[in-house]
């Protein structure tokens, strides 16, 4: 039902501006306002607190969906359920709890802001802090807004749809003197905090998500801090999320291209000559991560339900699915340019994959390959069997 | 999970298997200064460890031990403090050994 939805959206809506969005590397307004009107931006909140309690499983397929239409909404998407499912897998006071359930319920956009100038584009470390005026915060006996007593001011590098978003989650030190690992990420208002673009917005691909660096500096309550440290989150929710979402965008959109290709081949069968075997390359490609992509959504979802532990191998087992996913969704949407000649490398016409190759072109460079194998790497010397 | 005894029962086992897993980690550099004196219940990824230093954590306790975790122990709350990575070895030391 869900996906059908998603399948209709994409052929209409998103389809629609996708070519525009892409040129103008402009927010998709018009599809995200679509997506609101259906319930999808709450896709990944349980059905009971005003969400549509889609599983992993169904959000990867959703993903694809939606990928056919206009990657950069898709992804938009994606992150955003990503976002969303890392609030609702924190174990909020009463609070964030209603922040958390305003989000849900009004479908507020929810960007991250987890990258940092000076980290080497590393999640897991931080530079800036949560600083306080006061070191111990005292309760205060006075009724009404609880007072802004933190305050945090970040340089992030790349914020996706940040100045579109109505709320972002940062990550930072825990305090001035915590180490770079020791991370928590904080909730902010959109309206509370001060953003300001450093630099402009003019890449290959993905031009809707609208992914420029930020300045971000707030003040905010304590209780907008989540409890859970950001490790941990990371681990559980956020890192197999993000890979499992994103190659649910990046299968979505190599399958188009491969079907691009296919009904360029078809309107030349009346020439005599065989169809490429091109064509048939992708689709075992094609088949091989969608298995893939369903296999470990499985795995996340466990985890995240808390029915399995973040293991090595489970880590392994995401990663390598972004890697694998990554690499194949640009080696098809190359392959089906092959098939397409000059009507494929064309940016018009229905056999055009050019959009589609410049946003794959994302693929291996969003939590860069080389630092994924590199940690996959390590954590094979000590992989077993789950 | 359910290899993680009960600490007070096996208290004389310990000692010398976190002695040794405290030594082991600050020959490796890990979070130095802190590891030599830290409080064994201290959480080492508040303290600033980090991902990747907890898989070479992992390889230098199975090489020290001579243990091999299962899966279902190599997550981030095994490799928490000195006090769980001690119950996690104790645990499989004596699964292993002759005990």
């Amino acid at each position: 039902m869900t996906e059908a939805i998603c399948r209709e959206l994409a052929s209409g809506v998103l389809a629609e501006h996708a070519a525009e969005v892409d040129r103008d590397a402009r927010f998709p307004k018009e599809a995200l306002a679509a997506l609101r009107s259906h319930g999808l931006l709450s896709a990944a909140a349980p059905a009971g607190q005003g969400g549509l309690g889609a599983d992993v499983p169904a959000l990867a397929r959703m993903a694809a969906r939606l990928a056919r239409g206009c990657g950069s909404t898709a992804m938009i998407w994606a992150m955003h359920q990503v976002q969303l499912a890392c609030l609702l897998a924190s174990d909020a006071g009463p609070e964030l709890g209603a922040a958390v359930n305003r989000i849900v319920r009004d479908q507020l956009l929810v960007a991250s802001a987890t990258s940092e100038a000076g980290v080497g584009g590393a999640l897991r470390r931080s530079a800036c802090a949560v600083e306080r005026d006061d070191p111990s915060p005292a309760a205060r006996p006075d009724a009404g807004e609880p007072a802004s007593t933190a305050r945090l001011d970040k340089h992030a590098t790349t914020v996706s749809y940040g100045l579109e978003a109505d709320a972002l989650l940062v990550s930072a030190r825990r305090g001035p003197d915590s180490p770079p690992g020791d991370q928590v990420a904080v909730l902010l208002d959109a309206a509370d905090a001060s953003l300001e673009t450093l630099g402009g917005w003019n890449p290959l691909g993905m031009r809707g998500t609208c992914s420029p660096a930020l300045r971000i500096r707030a003040a905010f309550a304590d209780w907008r801090i989540l409890p859970v440290p950001f490790g941990d989150l990371v681990a559980r929710v956020m890192t197999p999320l993000s890979h499992v979402l994103w190659s649910g965008v990046w299968y979505g959109l190599a399958a188009e291209a491969a079907d691009r290709a296919a009904a360029h081949a078809r309107g030349r069968a009346g020439t005599g000559s065989p169809p490429s075997g091109a064509l048939a390359e992708m689709r075992w490609r094609l088949s091989a991560v969608e298995a893939q992509l369903a296999e470990a959504a499985r795995a996340a979802q466990a985890v995240l339900t808390g029915a399995a532990e973040p293991t090595v191998a489970f880590t392994l087992l995401v990663n390598s699915l972004k890697l694998a996913a990554s690499q194949v969704a640009v080696d098809v949407a190359l392959a089906a340019l092959r098939v397409c000649g000059m009507a494929g490398y064309s940016e018009d016409g229905p056999h055009s994959v050019a959009r589609l190759v410049r946003d794959l072109l994302s693929a291996p460079l969003m939590i860069g390959n080389e630092r994924l194998v590199a940690i996959n790497a390590e954590l094979a010397l000590v992989a077993r069997d789950r | 999970m359910s290899a993680v005894p009960a600490r007070a029962v096996h208290g004389d086992e310990r000692t010398p298997v976190e002695r040794r897993l405290r030594e082991l980690l600050a020959r490796r550099s890990v979070l130095p200064g802190v590891i030599e004196s830290v409080d064994a219940g201290a959480d080492l990824w508040e303290l600033g460890m980090e991902s990747l230093a907890m898989v070479g954590v992992m390889v230098a306790v199975e090489d020290e031990f001579g243990v091999e975790f299962p899966d279902e122990l190599l997550t981030r709350d095994t490799f928490r403090s000195l006090a769980v990575i001690t119950d996690a070895v104790v645990s499989l030391t004596r699964e292993e050994g002759p005990a």
